[in-house]
């Protein structure tokens, strides 16, 4: 099937199951939204489709290719952490390519002015990303996450370090963002307002179970 | 990351653990190459190995206390209050840190001899006196590594504590002191280290009669040519160094994680604390007593005040060295600088290897067998290490008698544990989500490595550097083995010049120790611009 397949995923970490059987789906230009409280497991999940967990069980695949043992940088998966880690010793322009180091040094330098432009941030590209607001630097990882036209997005809470106006704001941004670039996404958050903001489709999880789609 | 481990791991058993074991070795055997117990027994039957044993642990109990008991104030007057020439005090309490050994063993006869501006104390060659040494040489180790813990607690914990009725001391005694214990109990394991195998420093302040387990080994090998005591001894040694070792280790732990626990505040903490204020001032004059002193006596000649000692090192006719002082400050400097090199290609890859994170059981026992493994030289002793390479790389498979790498590779062993403890912290300490998030966007490892760690490990690769070619500057226990006499290293030829009457010789030496200092302040001085404020664990 295209897009992403999750198939029984389970997840051990010492202090038990963080994610338990799990099996999802996430269509082409299709941006899903996880709901839970935290530590019910749905950042774990997150990273496991990165590739940054040891997985019990389970299986992962792209367009019906198996991915479960590719790894991280193979897979085509780009992950927008909830704090952005954007890399502090380079501006925000080397941040923003930093993904596209295969490219051309012209198309590099057009991406990134046009990723600048997408997230509104035209002329900020030689600003130091120690220098940027909270708002700023997670447009900034939007767009070094967008930057390389990923397969598939995965956000961990990437507005809930905000305040609330600025969220309910780029929630919208982002949303629009994403369909516009048609970016499939996987979107994990405990704001339900905001996971319908941002998503098509929203399922809860809990206990590092999925439970029923709302 | 194989290849990164098997390098620095063939380097280590080549020219460490096989000459320390072929050492430890030749206790058990006779010369007929039987196994024998009786070289062992004899050296620790002899009432003098004990009476050396008593003073090795004596002097470095007595060095650590005292250091602790000067250096918690330092810490919080230098790293918790903000006043002018703060930053001037604290690069003064840092230098005897890197001094060479040699240096601040003539400086301290200098100032403690009888011609001395402590003369009158009668403390030359005593015990106090080798126990000012260690602690002017620990002493910063104490103020930085309790400074930068201190700094960081939150001052609202003991404002809460006034609250509820507790005085200054109170607070202090139950809630401050307690915070700062993992980094007390560090900085006094690591101090004890140091003071237990002092050597260049006990060999010029101890004087005849007193003596440590380094200096008997020295004494042993060079004086009596005794090998088997002297094997024997290294082993003592080695027992010693391994117990230091393995609670310095558990200490050191303790530490990283109360620091990992304590994100930087920067609050300007008020109190009176007139005491701790007073106690610093006196310890900080006391820290520049020596060095002025070794300063002002090197520019006193047999006719008057002037530059006669220095001007005197460029000679070698009539003197007891048979290389002029700038010959060998040449020998110093590209000797330090290969060692230097070599300490920070291996501690580059022992750091790299030890900052993975791996996922699996079985990787992360291997990175721990590691980790311990390359601690190892800095608890084996700088004399074990030249003694070791006296005996095992002087014939074949290996025959480095001649060569001149000999005296850079052991230095390199003894400035490696201090690259790793310099760089490893700090690539420890980068966000692992930061390296993921590169990951993610498609960068395979060997780009991150590039593009991401390195430069953001950057400045502590600066310091360790100065650290590994300071270290090697001032090395002397291991040299004091391997130099040979036609191409001594600086330190050695202090020694020399020392060990031999007549004024001239003295005012040589003086001269030499001057330049060797600031050889060496010069080298940290750089390295700390390149580095900036780190703390060292």
């Amino acid at each position: 099937m295209a897009g992403l397949e999750i198939r029984d995923l389970t997840v051990l970490y010492e202090e038990g199951v963080a994610v338990d059987h799990v099996s999802l789906n996430v269509a082409p230009r299709e941006v899903v939204a996880v709901l839970g409280p935290s530590g019910s497991g749905k950042s774990t999940l997150l990273r496991a489709v990165a590739g940054l967990e040891n997985l019990v069980s389970g299986s992962l695949s792209w367009d019906g290719a198996d991915v479960t043992n590719l790894p991280t940088h193979e897979r085509g998966f780009v992950l927008m952490f909830q704090d952005g880690q954007l890399f502090p010793h380079l501006d925000v322009a080397h941040n923003i390519g930093y993904g596209l180091f295969r490219w051309e040094k012209a198309a590099r330098a057009a991406r990134v002015a046009e990723l600048l432009r997408v997230v509104g941030l035209e002329g900020y590209g030689e600003r130091p990303v120690t220098a940027l607001s909270g708002g700023e630097a997670q447009r900034v990882a939007l767009a070094r996450s967008l930057a390389p036209a990923p397969k598939l997005l995965l956000l961990d809470e990437p507005l809930s370090a905000l305040d609330a106006e600025l969220r309910a704001q780029l929630g919208q941004f982002v949303r629009q963002t994403l369909t516009d670039s048609g970016t499939p996404a996987l979107f994990v958050t405990h704001d339900l307002q905001e996971a319908q903001t941002v998503a098509d489709r929203v399922v809860t999880m809990d206990n590092g179970k999925l439970a029923l789609p709302l | 990351m194989i290849l990164a481990a098997a390098i620095p791991a063939a380097f280590l058993a080549v020219f460490f653990a096989w000459p320390v074991l072929a050492l430890v070795a030749r206790g058990f055997f006779d010369d007929a190459g039987g196994f024998t117990g009786a070289g062992i027994a004899a050296v620790l039957g002899s009432p003098r190995t004990w009476r050396i044993i008593g003073q090795t642990l004596g002097q470095a109990v007595a060095g650590t206390a005292v250091a602790v008991l000067l250096g918690v104030p330092g810490a919080y007057v230098l790293y918790c209050r903000r006043f002018p020439g703060r930053k001037l005090l604290r690069a003064l309490v840092s230098v005897p840190f890197v001094l060479p050994s040699v240096v601040v063993g003539v400086a301290f006869s200098t100032l403690l001899g009888k011609n001395g501006w402590l003369g009158f104390l009668g403390l030359d060659e005593t015990f106090p006196a080798v126990v000012a040494a260690l602690v002017f040489f620990n002493y910063s180790l104490v103020v930085r590594t309790v400074g930068v813990l201190w700094a960081r607690l939150d001052p609202r914990t003991a404002q809460a504590a006034r609250t509820l009725g507790a005085s200054e001391a109170r607070v202090f005694r139950t809630v401050t002191l307690p915070a700062l214990s993992p980094a007390i109990a560090s900085a006094a394991a690591l101090t004890f280290l140091f003071c237990a195998s002092a050597f260049g420093v006990v060999l010029v302040l101890g004087g005849a009669g007193y003596g440590t387990v380094e200096t008997e080994i020295y004494y042993q090998t060079t004086q009596l040519l005794d090998l088997p005591a002297a094997a024997a001894l290294s082993i003592v040694q080695l027992v010693i160094i391994t117990a230091c070792l393995l609670v310095a280790n558990r200490t050191r732990e303790r530490n990283e994680r109360a620091l990992r626990m304590t994100p930087p505040a920067h609050t300007v903490k008020h109190g009176h604390a007139r005491a701790a204020f007073a106690v610093t001032g006196i310890t900080t004059g006391l820290i520049a007593l020596p060095l002025a002193s070794l300063a002002y006596r090197s520019l006193q000649t047999a006719d008057g005040f002037g530059l006669g000692n220095y001007l005197s090192l460029g000679d070698t006719a009539g003197k007891s060295v048979t290389v002029s002082v700038w010959q060998a400050t040449a020998n110093s400097l590209w000797t330090a600088l290969a060692a230097a090199a070599v300490a920070m290609g291996l501690g580059a890859l022992v750091s790299f290897v030890l900052s993975r994170s791996p996922r699996n059981g079985l990787s992360k026992t291997g990175l721990r067998v590691f980790d311990s493994v390359f601690m190892l030289p800095l608890g084996v002793s700088a004399v074990t290490v030249g003694f070791g390479f006296l005996i095992t790389l002087n014939r074949p498979p290996l025959d480095l008698r001649t060569s001149w790498a000999l005296i850079p590779l052991a230095q390199a062993m003894v400035a490696l544990p201090l690259v790793v403890r310099t760089i490893l912290p700090t690539w420890r300490a980068l966000n692992p989500r930061l390296l993921q998030a590169a990951a993610t966007l498609g960068a395979p490892p060997g780009r991150v490595l590039a593009g991401i760690e390195l430069p953001l490990v950057r400045r502590a690769f600066g310091l360790a550097l100065g650290f590994a070619f300071a270290t090697s500057l001032g090395e002397f226990g291991a040299t004091s083995f391997l130099a040979r006499p036609d191409r001594p290293t600086l330190p050695v030829v202090v020694y020399r010049l020392i060990s031999r009457p007549g004024v001239e010789n003295l005012g040589m030496a003086l001269a030499a120790s001057v330049v060797l200092a600031l050889l060496t302040g010069l080298v940290m001085l750089i390295a700390e611009r390149l580095g900036g404020e780190h703390g060292w664990a």
